[in-house]
C-alpha cells in the first residue's frame, strides 16, 4: 500500500486535485463491480461510476471520517445507481409505449455475480468488492478497512457461504419463473 | 478443530495466509470431514468465478475521463463562485434610497463639466449655455464609472509631484464606491451605504476601517436637495467658485477651483479634491454631520 486514503484525501483538500487519481485507481474496480451488480449493465455502470467519483471528489469536505472513505463511496454509488435506475425505468417505459418493445431481462451476462454481491450485507460486500473487483490482497483490504487480517479472512469465508446461498436462491427463483 | 472453526479458516487457507499450526489443524480436519472438503471445493470454485469477473476492466479510459470531468466541473464551479463574489461586491455598493443620487450627480457633473471645459475652453460658471442640456442629460444617467487622475504640483496638502488616482463606481439606483490610490498604491476605499445611512472608509494598507453614520437631519437635507440629479447640476452650474490657479497636467491646461455652493458637502469635497488636487480623503475632510465621533477600527484579517 503506497499511501492510505486519508493521505490522498488531504492532498485533494489541500489543493492537489490530481491526487484524486490514486483514489480513482484504487476504487474503480470495486465500485464498477458494485454498480454493475445494481444496474446490471456495464455501460450504465461505467456512466454511473464517473458520476460517483465526481460527486465524491466534490463531497470530500463533507466526509467526516477519512478512514471510512470506501464505505462512504459505496453509499454515494448506491444513491447514484438508484437515480440511474429511476431514469432508466422512465425511459424504458416511454420506449415500450412507443415501440411496443418486449420487456427484456435485466440480468447482466457480463456480471453474473455482481448482482448477488450487491445484496450482501455492507461489510461482506466491501470485502468481496475490494478483494476481487479491486484486485487488492487480503493484507491490503485489511489496511484499507483498518481491521486485522484475520478478520478479513474469516469474514471472507462467511461471505462465500452467504454468496453461494443467495445464488442458489436466485437460481431457484429463476427456474420457478421459467416454469 | 470442529467444522465451524474449519469453515471460518477456509478463505485464509485458500489464500495461503494461515500459520503452520492452523494449516496442519485444518488439513487434518479436512482429511476426515467430507462436508468441509466439499465446502472447500465450492469456496475455491466461487473464488475462481469472482477472480474472473473481478478481472473485467472497464473498457473506457476511466481515470482520465473522471479527472477531466473533475477539472471541468471545478472550473465551472470556480467561475460560478467568482460571479457570486462579484455579485456580492456589487451588492455592497447598492444603496436602497435615493441619497445615492447626490454622489452620482456630483461625479457626473465633474466629468461633464470637465469635458465641456476641455471642448469649449470656456470657464465654468453661470454663463455656460449648455447647462440646461447637461441637466437633461444627467437626468437620464443611471450608472457611470469615472477615473480621475490628479497630479500634485506646488505647495499643497500633499507632496509636490505625487499622483492621486481615483476610480469611482456610481449608480443612481444603487450607490457608489470610490477607490483612491496614491502613487499607484491603493490608500483608501470608500463606500456609501445609504440603507444604513453610513459611510465606510477602508484603509487596506493599514488594515483599518471606519464607519460613520450620518444624522437623520443631514440625510433629510440631502434628500430634499438631491432627489433629482438635475437639481444638483443646476446648483453646480450656478454655484460660486474660488479660483485656485491654473496648471498643465499631461499636456492639458486645467483650472483649479473649489466650489462654494449649496451642493451637499461630500460632493463639494470630491470637487475640491478633483480641482485642488491634494489630499486623500480622511474622516476630517468629509464634513458630514455625524451621529457619533468616528474611530478607526482594526480590520479582522483572515
Amino acid at each position: 500500500m503506497p499511501e492510505n486514503d486519508g493521505f490522498y484525501i488531504q492532498r485533494c483538500l489541500d489543493g492537489h486535485p490530481d491526487d484524486f487519481r490514486h483514489l480513482v485507481r484504487r476504487y474503480k474496480g470495486p465500485l464498477l463491480g458494485y454498480l454493475a451488480g445494481l444496474l446490471r449493465r456495464t455501460d450504465l455502470a461505467e456512466e454511473a461510476l464517473q458520476e460517483v467519483f465526481v460527486r465524491c471528489y466534490f463531497g470530500l469536505t463533507t466526509l467526516e471520517k477519512q478512514s471510512s472513505f470506501f464505505p462512504w463511496m459505496l453509499g454515494v454509488a448506491n444513491r447514484v445507481a438508484k437515480e440511474q435506475i429511476r431514469i432508466e425505468q422512465k425511459e424504458r417505459q416511454a420506449a415500450e409505449k412507443l415501440a411496443q418493445l418486449p420487456v427484456h431481462s435485466n440480468k447482466s451476462r457480463d456480471w453474473p455475480l455482481a448482482g448477488t454481491i450487491a445484496k450482501l450485507d455492507d461489510f461482506s460486500r466491501q470485502l468481496i468488492l475490494l478483494r476481487y473487483y479491486g484486485g487488492h490482497s487480503c493484507k491490503d483490504v485489511a489496511a484499507i478497512l483498518n481491521i486485522p487480517i484475520g478478520t478479513v479472512t474469516k469474514s471472507l469465508s462467511r461471505a462465500y457461504t452467504q454468496l453461494r446461498d443467495m445464488m442458489k436462491q436466485d437460481m431457484t427463483a429463476e427456474s420457478e419463473v421459467q416454469l | 478443530m470442529n467444522c465451524i472453526e474449519c469453515r471460518e479458516l477456509l478463505a485464509g487457507y485458500i489464500e495461503g495466509l494461515l500459520d503452520e499450526q492452523q494449516k496442519v489443524a485444518i488439513e487434518s480436519h479436512l482429511a476426515g470431514c467430507p462436508n468441509c472438503t466439499s465446502e472447500l471445493e465450492q469456496a475455491k470454485a466461487l473464488q475462481k468465478h469472482l477472480l474472473a469477473e473481478g478481472r473485467q476492466e472497464s473498457q473506457s479510459d476511466l481515470e482520465n475521463t473522471v479527472m477531466n470531468r473533475i477539472v471541468r466541473e471545478q472550473a465551472f464551479q470556480l467561475r460560478k463562485v467568482n460571479q457570486d463574489k462579484q455579485h456580492v461586491n456589487i451588492w455592497r455598493l447598492i444603496m436602497r434610497n435615493r441619497l445615492a443620487q447626490f454622489a452620482a450627480a456630483a461625479v457626473i457633473i465633474i466629468a461633464v463639466l470637465a469635458g465641456i471645459y476641455l471642448i469649449t475652453g470656456k470657464p465654468l460658471g453661470v454663463t455656460c449655455c449648455a447647462g440646461a442640456k447637461i441637466a437633461d442629460k444627467i437626468g437620464q444617467f443611471k450608472t457611470c464609472v469615472c477615473n480621475i487622475h490628479i497630479q500634485q504640483s506646488g505647495a499643497g496638502l500633499g507632496q509636490n509631484g505625487q499622483q492621486i488616482d481615483s476610480k469611482m463606481y456610481l449608480s443612481s439606483d444603487y450607490g457608489y464606491k470610490i477607490e483612491t490610490s496614491l502613487n499607484g498604491k491603493v490608500m483608501q476605499q470608500m463606500y456609501i451605504i445609504t440603507g444604513d445611512n453610513a459611510i465606510i472608509l477602508v484603509m487596506p494598507a493599514e488594515k483599518k476601517y471606519m464607519r460613520m453614520v450620518l444624522t437623520e437631519n443631514y440625510l433629510a437635507q440631502m434628500k430634499s436637495q438631491m432627489q433629482d440629479p438635475r437639481f444638483a447640476v443646476t446648483n453646480f452650474m450656478t454655484g460660486q467658485f474660488k479660483e485656485l490657479g491654473e496648471d498643465v497636467i499631461d499636456g492639458v491646461e486645467v483650472k483649479s477651483r473649489v466650489l462654494r455652493s449649496i451642493i451637499p458637502r461630500p460632493s463639494a469635497t470630491f470637487t475640491a479634491i478633483l480641482s485642488a488636487g491634494c489630499g486623500s480623503m480622511s474622516p476630517r475632510n468629509i464634513p458630514c454631520e455625524l451621529k457619533s465621533t468616528p474611530r478607526w477600527e482594526k480590520a479582522q484579517t483572515k
